[in-house]
């Protein structure tokens, strides 16, 4: 294989990784603090909806990553009013925010362009330029592969060893993780735990929300039904089957973009005319590989005690 | 030693969400540079008062001076800035941080970025001051109880706690553990520290306090100091005037009763390792109550998990009707013919979301008359629920509403029905009036003796000390893991048991 489709296929690579490394790092957080949030999904969805219409009217896909940041975060509020300060259970509530970001989204597109006949649908022209960092990108192989993406990969990169020094080494990691591992006694020993869950579910909000507007407005450049594609809850999978390690969800990103990327080459290569492979197989293929590697890498850790258990104070 | 006062309650009242009183308007004075024992049974109000003052809960009346200013204790962020803190029962640590982590951590005036090391060093130096052995890079899942303890009293000590108060500190620990606890406390205090010492040990009470107060039904009854009073006096006090109970009318017991269930030399592992029940022997014969009285936590509860089928057996042997049944299922004990009333009756007793007429057969629905060739024979079942709702009198709207929706009393009436109306051999009570109304706990107890006089074993455990004295027919007291005194009904007083489950004797050998 010449050596310039070997790096067109990582650069792409990390260009499909960059919103599931984001919206990991948020669901991470908030796992880490007590809570199961099934509604990344929908939060994502909402995110590459609203950062697509707001983009579309305003010209400036900046404004619409904006947007989908303020949406992100309005949805997760809704969902930490409902599992935070009603102790209502995680999983329905989450279940139940992508269940009706996926109705929502589906019928305000409708709302808003009409049933197009058109076979080409509204779409934005991105605007997201690649920002080559100077000297780093002249770098063979590695210079174009990790120094020559937008802003948004370089923070999705840089996110998950902050994550690790915000988790490890300050306050309010500590006190995310005793929140997530014991509430009650967190609670004792004074750790605000109710804060702390609106607070890493905002964040949250916020990462997943722009996520799903890359896949819109840099990735797409249209908004499809349902084109997060379940990659939220890829994204939790492979937090849980890599134990809510940052590293691990982050190697786990990485091989299903890999994955992800090669499999689109090999189908738009025409290799696989093969009548016997067929190419369902191929669109498997990345989700097949990353549950594997992450269920043989990921045994034996416990994680957060208090998953997914919604605390209520006693008084 | 000074008597200023460093902490004052006054008419603490506190009533849970479910209508529980626990306390009743109680005053409680705290002086600085002294050990103040808080003593009381089970229910008392002990825990429920000294978490008022940690800021756990909130009272719903009453008044708190600090240092002679009158607070308003919110949380116990308000109560550790007020230099009072609490060692809890049940450990308030994160297993799966390391112990500086768990020291800092909550702390009001912690840097945003952690400085680790500076405050390992600064554990390091403080336990080494206070003698209180610790590594403060330890898991905490890697320390032993005592450790964990010693942990809890460093994180008190680190934030300049000077207000130190300790519920049932002995209760996880060794007797060694307990001899360094004691002097620790006492260093404590001769810095200048005071203590609260929440205990239902009386011998805990006597031999470290300056001052005692009593409590008993979320009421103070007494404060004394431990010089002033004797064993005797202070079991009256905890225990309370106890008219002799009225018995209740029952069969004479036989004179060649068959021996139903024998106990020996039984050991079982608690929850948090270590021997929860430490070598009981005794045996319980047909047409008997063999009440066990004693203080919660004390090893009934593993006894009866032994007993049932439900805890494994550490050793020593159980015979039920002649046959060694230590490791058998619990399935092959129901079938042997042992019933079992549970004091957890939601979680254990019942299958709360399955209606009346399923749970009334819970567990024989899958022989005859019930059950052929694996079908379930619903008329029969059903007929067979009607006659227990009948019979033991539980209201319920109609037999196939889900057992969640009734109250406590008439799930209690369905279990204690469905219990016996299987022809048990043994039923093994486990508190089976706790949380009862009067009619509904007059009823639990009528039935118990209407099937001791048809000749069932009955093993009551309880702690309800009147419950016992008014059932049993042989009476054996149960204290930290050991059957301390076994006799029959009527040759022991309410006194002399209430000295036992407080291991009064214990202190004399």
């Amino acid at each position: 294989m010449p050596i310039e489709m070997a790096i067109d296929l990582m650069r792409a690579a990390v260009r499909v990784m960059t919103p599931l490394l984001l919206a990991g790092a948020g669901e991470i957080l908030v796992e880490r603090c007590g809570i199961l949030n099934l509604g990344l999904e929908g939060i994502m969805l909402l995110g590459a909806f609203s950062g697509f219409i707001v983009t579309y009217y305003t010209g400036s896909p900046w404004i619409g990553v904006l947007a989908a940041i303020l949406v992100g975060m309005a949805a997760n509020a809704i969902f930490g009013f409902m599992t935070v300060s009603l102790a209502l259970d995680q999983v329905v509530t989450g279940l139940a925010l992508t269940l009706m970001a996926s109705g929502a989204t589906f019928y305000l597109y409708r709302a808003i362009f009409g049933w197009y006949t058109s076979p080409v649908p509204p779409h934005v022209t991105t605007v997201i330029r690649e920002t080559p960092i100077p000297l780093l990108s002249s770098i063979p192989v590695i210079g174009p592969v990790l120094f020559n993406q937008t802003a948004f990969t370089y923070a999705a990169l840089l996110s998950i060893p902050l994550l690790y020094f915000v988790l490890a080494r300050t306050r309010v990691g500590l006190e995310i993780t005793a929140s997530g591992e014991d509430p009650q006694v967190a609670d004792y020993l004074g750790v605000d735990v109710v804060r702390l869950r609106y607070l890493t579910l905002l964040a949250e909000g916020a990462l997943g929300g722009v996520a799903g507007a890359l896949l819109s407005i840099s990735q797409y450049n249209m908004f499809l039904d349902n084109m997060t594609a379940g990659r939220g809850f890829i994204v939790i999978a492979m937090i849980i089957l890599g134990r809510w390690d940052p590293l691990k969800m982050t190697l786990g990103t990485l091989l299903f973009a890999f994955a992800d990327s090669l499999q689109l080459r090999i189908q738009a290569s025409g290799l696989l005319t093969l009548a016997w492979f067929p190419y369902q197989f191929a669109l498997m293929l990345p989700y097949l590989l990353t549950l594997i590697a992450l269920v043989i890498v990921g045994r034996g850790v416990k994680g957060p005690a208090s998953l997914g258990k919604p605390y209520k104070r006693l008084r | 030693m000074g008597t200023e006062e460093v902490v004052l309650m006054k008419g603490i009242v506190k009533v849970y969400p479910g209508g529980v009183v626990a306390n009743r308007g109680v005053d409680f004075d705290l002086r600085r540079g002294e050990i103040h024992a808080l003593l009381g049974e089970n229910g008392a109000g002990k825990t429920t008062l000294m978490k008022i003052l940690a800021g756990c809960l909130r009272p719903d009346e009453g008044e708190i001076y600090v240092k002679g200013r009158k607070v308003d204790i919110r949380s116990p962020r308000d109560a550790m800035n007020l230099g009072i803190g609490m060692v809890h029962q049940h450990f308030t640590l994160i297993p799966n941080l390391t112990v500086a982590e768990n020291i800092i951590l909550g702390m009001s005036d912690l840097p945003h970025l952690l400085n680790l090391e500076e405050a390992k060093e600064r554990i390091r130096e403080l336990s080494e001051s206070v003698g209180l052995k610790v590594d403060p890079e330890a898991k905490i899942d890697q320390l032993s109880a005592g450790e964990k303890q010693r942990v809890e009293i460093l994180r008190l000590l680190y934030r300049n706690a000077d207000v130190l108060i300790f519920d049932e500190p002995t209760s996880i620990l060794a007797v060694p553990e307990v001899e360094a606890l004691f002097e620790t406390l006492r260093s404590m205090v001769e810095q200048g520290k005071s203590v609260v010492f929440v205990t239902h040990k009386m011998w805990e009470a006597l031999s470290i306090s300056d001052r005692i107060t009593v409590m008993r039904k979320g009421r103070v009854v007494a404060r004394v100091k431990p010089e002033e009073v004797d064993d005797k006096e202070l079991v009256a006090l905890v225990v309370g005037e106890r008219v002799a109970p009225t018995r209740v009318e029952r069969a004479k017991p036989k004179e060649t009763a068959e021996e139903i269930l024998r106990v020996e030399n039984l050991r079982v592992e608690g929850d948090r390792g270590g021997l929860a029940v430490k070598g009981v022997s005794f045996t319980v014969h047909e047409g008997e109550i063999f009440g066990i009285a004693g203080i919660e936590g004390n090893g009934q509860k593993e006894l009866v998990e032994a007993i049932t089928g439900l805890r494994p057996v550490k050793s020593g042997r159980i015979l039920f009707i002649g046959q060694d049944i230590t490791g058998r299922s619990v399935s092959e004990l129901i079938e042997m013919g042992m019933a079992y009333i549970p004091e957890e009756r939601i979680e254990r007793g019942v299958a709360a979301d399955l209606p009346v007429v399923d749970n009334s057969a819970l567990k024989r629905f899958w022989v005859n008359p019930f059950s052929e060739r694996g079908i379930i024979k619903g008329e029969v079942l059903r007929k067979f629920c009607s006659k227990i709702v009948e019979t033991f009198k539980v209201k319920c709207p109609g037999i196939d509403i889900p057992v969640r929706y009734l109250s406590g009393g008439n799930i209690q009436r369905l279990i204690v029905g469905r219990e016996l109306s299987m022809n048990a051999r043994l039923v093994v009570a486990e508190n089976p009036t706790a949380g009862l109304d009067v009619k509904s706990t007059n009823f639990v107890r009528e039935m118990l003796i209407r099937l001791r006089d048809g000749g069932a074993a009955i093993l009551l455990v309880s702690t309800d000390l009147d419950e016992i004295l008014e059932l049993s027919d042989v009476i054996g007291v149960m204290y930290d893991g050991r059957m301390v005194a076994i006799r029959p009904a009527g040759q022991m007083t309410a006194q002399e048991i209430g000295t036992y489950m407080l291991g009064g004797e214990v202190v004399g050998r």
